[in-house]
């Protein structure tokens, strides 16, 4: 297989297709990047949407009209449901304030995660609603990677010495390339993302986005 | 340039998942409507909306994601 062999991305296996022309068709199944999930929250609240979130929105009702199905990593579900945690403990800041002044003692300001170190029972009250986003996800057809959808590492090589050597490949962030990683060990080639740093999985990927 | 497909590799586990949850998704839209606005009202329901915006600054502020110049996240954004 020609990946067993690769140490330069000067040959892409794959393309970029910008989802901002028009007719423009999804493949299925598509990687999706935590860069068109997380914006998802912003699509929510925004009106006018910032581009972003309307990109993402748009992406969303593309997989809807074709049919196409969007696939979660394992990596992209930790960073979609950290975010949840993380904007749940930052609007809670303010409800904890002495608390917060007794651990820490007086400052400017807080963090979530100094909250977070000192009250877990947020992230428990929580946990329900992180059940139902979960939901809420798989319920628009998305898929969370299940430990059985991954087969093993095409190249042969152990899983840590895949990820240092496609680190050193792509010029991605292990996170980065751990999405890829696991997308390749599901057999999906195809991703789609609104962070620029992830073009250059188009060494082995078609990658979607808007140019 | 010549373009080469990638490497697809058959995976009838996904396939079988992806089948799955297409059933769960169809039941999920004879339930809530519209799946997307759905997610969007559970999220405007569960969660700050000022926080979101910070929480997703702070995201960007990982690496993650591109910042669009023009784009406003703030409250009247």
């Amino acid at each position: 297989m020609a990946r067993q062999s690769r140490t330069t991305t000067s040959d892409p296996m794959g393309r970029i297709v910008d989802l901002g022309l028009p007719g423009v068709q999804l493949p299925s199944p598509l990687a999706l990047d935590s860069s068109v999930l997380i914006p998802q929250f912003l699509t929510a609240f925004h009106t006018p949407h910032p581009r972003v979130a309307l990109r993402a929105a748009q992406l969303f009702a593309l997989l809807q009209s074709s049919g196409a199905v969007g696939i979660i990593t394992s990596t992209v579900a930790n960073e979609f449901f950290h975010f949840a945690i993380t904007a749940t403990y930052k609007a809670e800041i303010p409800n904890h304030h002495a608390n917060l002044v007794a651990h820490f003692g007086r400052r400017r300001g807080f963090d979530w995660k100094d909250l977070y170190k000192i009250d877990g029972t947020i992230l428990q009250r929580l946990d329900s609603d992180l059940e139902r986003l979960r939901r809420f996800v798989r319920g628009n057809g998305l898929v969370f990677l299940q430990p059985d959808d991954l087969m093993p590492v095409a190249s042969g090589r152990p899983l840590d010495e895949e990820l240092v050597h496609l680190v050193g490949l792509y010029g991605l962030d292990t996170s980065d390339t751990a999405v890829l990683v696991e997308a390749q060990r599901a057999g999906v080639s195809s991703i789609a993302t609104l962070d620029q740093d992830m073009h250059r999985a188009v060494a082995d990927f078609d990658v979607y986005t808007w140019l | 340039m010549v373009v080469k497909a990638p490497t697809h590799r058959h995976n009838p586990t996904l396939d079988r998942h992806i089948e799955e949850n297409r059933v769960e998704a169809a039941r999920f839209r004879a339930e809530h409507g519209d799946p997307a606005e759905a997610l969007s009202s559970f999220i405007r329901e569960t969660f700050n909306r000022e926080a979101v915006i910070e929480a997703y600054e702070e995201y960007l502020n990982e690496g993650h994601g591109t910042p669009e110049p023009d784009d406003d996240l703030g409250p009247d954004g």
